[in-house]
């Protein structure tokens, strides 16, 4: 909690800061900008009767000189969770090392990060949190394909003199610094992915990866991505395919998962959100296939305040649910 | 002759309307023109050097019509596409450039400040200053 | 110096002086206590009130490095042209309520940006008060120093904090000058306290002491009384119990300064008791006793010697008379006679009574004259006279080696009562003074009483015969002055005529 504290007290003087916008943080100086975020959801279906305070956030980040930068991110999460229909509660307050790197540039096209960090894959992996989303839930390509942070070293930037083509090497060949706190427990990572702008509204990116698990898996992983941005409408859509080897087993086996989301703005604080998802993978005994529909309503009174309402239809109906939230980001 | 004055002084009318303002830098830096494209990405934080300067974009205040003139013709993003924009930005450890209040405080810093680049009203240039792009 | 004095000085040395010593150091350790806890409660303040001062202090430098670091320090390349430097400066000023401003300035200690509006920029920094601190400002783009921001700090700001009151005041020293002393008690305790953010600042804090230093007198009265109430009742009981120790022994001085003035050995002292005292009483009674004894026996002693002395004196006396023809009351009445005329003449008691013994033996030299001369009856022939006039000398040789005074006397009147005042008498025919006084009154008594008297030789003279023969007498036979006297005191002499009568 001691972050937390900490944070309070530099928002208390904010009376120095230069006007302060919310989403933007709290800039103290040019080393040091402060910022915070959580998420309160409720989701009630069949499965599920559940109200979580889900991210409990405060990260800081900054210019150190000679082109040194630094980002560090710590999270405790799920911070709350009451489960209606066992009738049980949970509090987690640990602080997790979510974020923490240090950046070196050298140019535009070559530049280096040092530590814990997203994994560059996609659009969906390198803005996970609630408020910076447009429905309440995630994915499953999201969450069970590839890792959502690399702790190694990544080199990244761009290849071409107006910025339109991005690339990103990462590798990791240790633990996780904050091992139990990463979706897939891996102690090997190496990927590699590009994105590239074709106009001001339509992007597109494609990745590939390979990683090694806690639980002697092998995986490879090939993925594509592309977005479509044109106020009032937004679409993207992100696949990917893993080839899984066992190594206990000694076996083989495969996912595919992707999504298409769309959303159309019926002002700039209301939205209708869409989504269609796909996930299977042969791992399961029974062989598991899931297709998944999503329609939700966002309203955003400003960007960095989202109050959402989704309802999902599940292929197995007995997991259909609705979840309603609220996310800000300071 | 006449003629041809008439159309220069024509060409300078209408070049005069056409840009109002202009993006600069101080006059100790060797930088070549610059795209619309990359001053784009340089106030927008994806582009950082110019020949392997680093660089420091200066915004004027918000409030102020050069900088919604500046948004529209060179980021060619709204407010609250922009604000989207930062919000994200935000969250990746990104930061929006410098803001300085008034344009002949723009045009000081960029005086003085190795690498800073910024915009200001055509008026108000002088020979500390050299133009990159003009808008 | 008596006894008695100096046994009080004694006691009240050994116990007076302790006691006062002890008093007066416990009032003054009392004074000291009362005196530290007066100091210690004024230094609880002074630190509360330091305490204040170096949190403002200590805020203010952190409020500047924590401007120094602010975004807006950016403005600084613009020369705060739009004031942001400045307006955050004037803000934070006002938020302080600071005396004093602050300055940002270039390298060149050019103003930039300052919260005093009166200052026009990149003007030369001119401090007023003290420039309390110096922030330097660093670029935010690549690191280098900047400017400075620089507090000029009026130490009014630190009086703010100066709680003053009617008996107490704060002020400041600093590089000894002394700042904000308004005024200055007589009676007073102060306290010191430097600032731990700043060293060379002092906060003095000045409490008056007068309600103190006039109690604490009230106090030195009480117990100046207590210690006064106090030696006087040491020394009374001293004196009871000195009065009690050593009364036998003043009585016992009394008693012999008593006996040796009245040489009464008889008296005895009485001490009750059975210490030191009482034995020396009793042994002095003791000794009293032994010395009255001895006294007393000595006394019989002496008497017994002088009866003899006297008797034998007598006796001699008298055997001189038997041998002549005077009878046995001649002696007495002529030593009666003698002892007067002595006395009237002026002599002592006790010469007067030496001649009263002595006087007898005038004849004691007749014992060496023969008989047959001495018994003759009728009158004597020239060789017969010559005989009997040697008695005067044979008495004198008779007397003459004896060294005792009465004897002495003897021999003189046995030589010389037969001396003439006109020289006209013998053994040796002095005349006047230069006849031994004892002389001349024996010869006076022994003529007197042998013409009164019936001899062998003779019948008794009347009174008249007798008188006119010693008017006549005068200046011849006699001392002129003897027979005035006789004359004068005539019935006394008749008196002891009668009274030692010859009874045949």
């Amino acid at each position: 909690m001691k972050y937390l504290v900490i944070f309070v007290m530099f928002f208390a003087s904010y009376l120095f800061a230069d006007k302060y916008e919310l989403g933007h943080g709290y800039k103290i100086n040019n080393a040091l900008n402060m910022g915070a975020y959580f998420s309160l959801d409720y989701a009630n279906g069949k499965s599920i009767d559940r109200l979580r305070l889900d991210d409990m956030a405060v990260l800081a980040y900054g210019n150190l000189p000679s082109n040194f930068s630094y980002l560090a991110e710590l999270e405790a999460a799920p911070f709350y969770i009451k489960d209606y229909k066992n009738g049980t509660s949970q509090t987690n307050t640990t602080p997790h090392k979510e974020r923490m790197y240090l950046n070196y540039s050298y140019s535009d096209m070559l530049n280096f990060r040092l530590g814990k960090f997203i994994t560059p894959i996609g659009y969906w992996n390198l803005e996970p949190i609630n408020v910076l989303r447009d429905t309440d839930s995630n994915p499953l390509y999201a969450q069970n394909m590839f890792p959502k942070f690399v702790t190694g070293i990544e080199t990244y930037g761009y290849l071409d003199e107006d910025g339109r083509t991005q690339y990103h090497l990462f590798g990791q060949s240790t633990d996780d610094i904050d091992k139990n706190y990463i979706n897939i427990q891996n102690d090997f990572f190496i990927g590699a992915s590009v994105g590239y702008e074709i106009s001001d509204e339509i992007d597109v990116g494609s990745a590939v990866g390979y990683y090694e698990t806690y639980t002697k898996k092998d995986v490879s992983l090939v993925e594509a991505n592309t977005k479509y941005d044109n106020y009032p409408f937004l679409l993207q859509t992100e696949w990917a395919y893993t080839s899984i080897q066992n190594n206990v087993l000694n076996s083989n086996a495969y996912q595919v998962g992707g999504y298409l989301q769309g959303m159309y703005n019926i002002n700039p604080k209301n939205a209708l959100v869409s989504r269609y998802e796909y996930f299977k993978d042969t791992q399961k005994n029974v062989m598991s296939e899931n297709h998944i529909g999503i329609i939700g309503y966002s309203y955003r009174p400003f960007y960095a305040v989202s109050i959402k309402g989704e309802y999902q239809f599940n292929s197995d109906s007995y997991l259909n649910k609705a979840i309603i939230s609220l996310s800000v980001l300071f | 002759m006449s003629v041809k004055i008439l159309i220069f002084i024509l060409v300078l009318n209408i070049n005069s309307f056409a840009s109002e303002y202009a993006v600069i830098m101080n006059t100790h830096v060797k930088v070549k023109n610059l795209s619309a494209k990359e001053i784009k990405n340089i106030f927008l934080m994806k582009k950082h050097f110019v020949n392997d300067i680093k660089l420091i974009p200066v915004n004027s205040a918000a409030s102020l019509e050069i900088r919604a003139r500046f948004e529209k013709n060179i980021l060619h993003k709204n407010r609250r596409k922009l604000n989207k924009y930062w919000v994200k930005k935000h969250f990746q450890g990104i930061q929006p450039p410098v803001v300085q209040a008034s344009m002949n405080a723009v045009k000081l810093f960029v005086k003085n400040v190795d690498g800073a680049i910024g915009y200001i009203p055509m008026k108000l240039l002088d020979s500390n200053v050299k133009v990159l792009y003009e808008f | 110096m008596s006894f008695r004095l100096k046994i009080i000085s004694l006691i009240l040395f050994v116990s007076l002086v302790p006691y006062i010593f002890t008093m007066l150091y416990s009032a003054n350790t009392l004074r000291d206590e009362y005196y530290a806890n007066a100091k210690d409660n004024l230094q609880t303040q002074l630190s509360l009130s330091i305490g204040k001062i170096d949190q403002y202090i200590n805020n203010l430098h952190r409020d500047m490095v924590f401007m120094s670091h602010m975004d807006v320090m950016n403005d600084i390349y613009s020369h705060d042209i739009d004031r942001r430097i400045s307006i955050l400066l004037e803000n934070k000023k006002k938020d302080l309520s600071l005396d004093g401003d602050f300055y940002l300035v270039d390298k060149n200690n050019k103003i930039i940006a300052s919260s005093n509006k009166n200052i026009s920029p990149m003007s030369e920094l001119k401090i007023k008060y003290t420039p309390l601190y110096t922030v330097p400002i660093k670029s935010n783009f690549d690191g280098k120093e900047i400017a400075k921001l620089i507090v000029d700090f009026s130490l009014k700001n630190i009086s703010h904090f100066f709680d003053n009151g009617d008996d107490k005041f704060y002020y400041i020293t600093v590089n000894n000058k002394i700042l904000f002393k308004t005024k200055s008690f007589i009676n007073k305790i102060e306290v010191k306290q430097v600032l731990d953010t700043k060293k060379d600042i002092h906060i003095v804090l000045e409490k008056n002491q007068k309600a103190f230093i006039e109690s604490l007198k009230r106090y030195e009265i009480l117990f100046s009384l207590v210690l006064f109430i106090g030696a006087i009742l040491i020394t009374l009981i001293a004196s009871f119990l000195l009065n009690k120790l050593i009364k036998p022994i003043l009585d016992l001085s009394q008693l012999v300064h008593t006996i040796t003035k009245t040489k009464d050995y008889s008296r005895a002292v009485f001490v009750k008791g059975s210490d030191e005292i009482a034995k020396l009483a009793k042994a002095f009674n003791t000794m009293l006793h032994g010395i009255d004894k001895a006294l007393h026996e000595n006394e019989l002693l002496n008497k017994e010697i002088e009866e003899t002395q006297r008797e034998v004196v007598f006796t001699m006396g008298a055997i001189g008379e038997s041998r002549s023809k005077e009878t046995g009351n001649h002696v007495k009445r002529v030593a009666e006679y003698s002892k007067l005329l002595a006395l009237f003449y002026g002599l002592s008691e006790e010469e007067s009574e030496m001649i009263k013994q002595a006087s007898p033996m005038h004849d004691i030299g007749k014992v060496a004259i023969p008989d047959a001369v001495l018994n003759k009856p009728g009158r004597f022939n020239e060789e017969e006279r010559a005989i009997m006039d040697t008695h005067a000398q044979l008495g004198y040789e008779m007397l003459k080696h004896s060294q005792r005074p009465l004897l002495k006397a003897a021999a003189i009147v046995a030589y010389e009562h037969h001396e003439k005042y006109d020289g006209s008498g013998y053994p040796r025919g002095l005349a006047a003074e230069e006849i031994h006084i004892y002389g001349r009154i024996t010869a006076l008594a022994d003529v007197f009483d042998a013409l009164g008297s019936d001899r062998v030789y003779k019948k008794a003279w009347d009174d008249e015969r007798i008188f006119s023969l010693f008017k006549e007498e005068r200046g011849k036979h006699f001392d002129p002055l003897l027979i005035d006297i006789f004359f004068e005191n005539i019935n006394q002499f008749l008196a002891i005529r009668d009274k030692f009568q010859d009874v045949e």
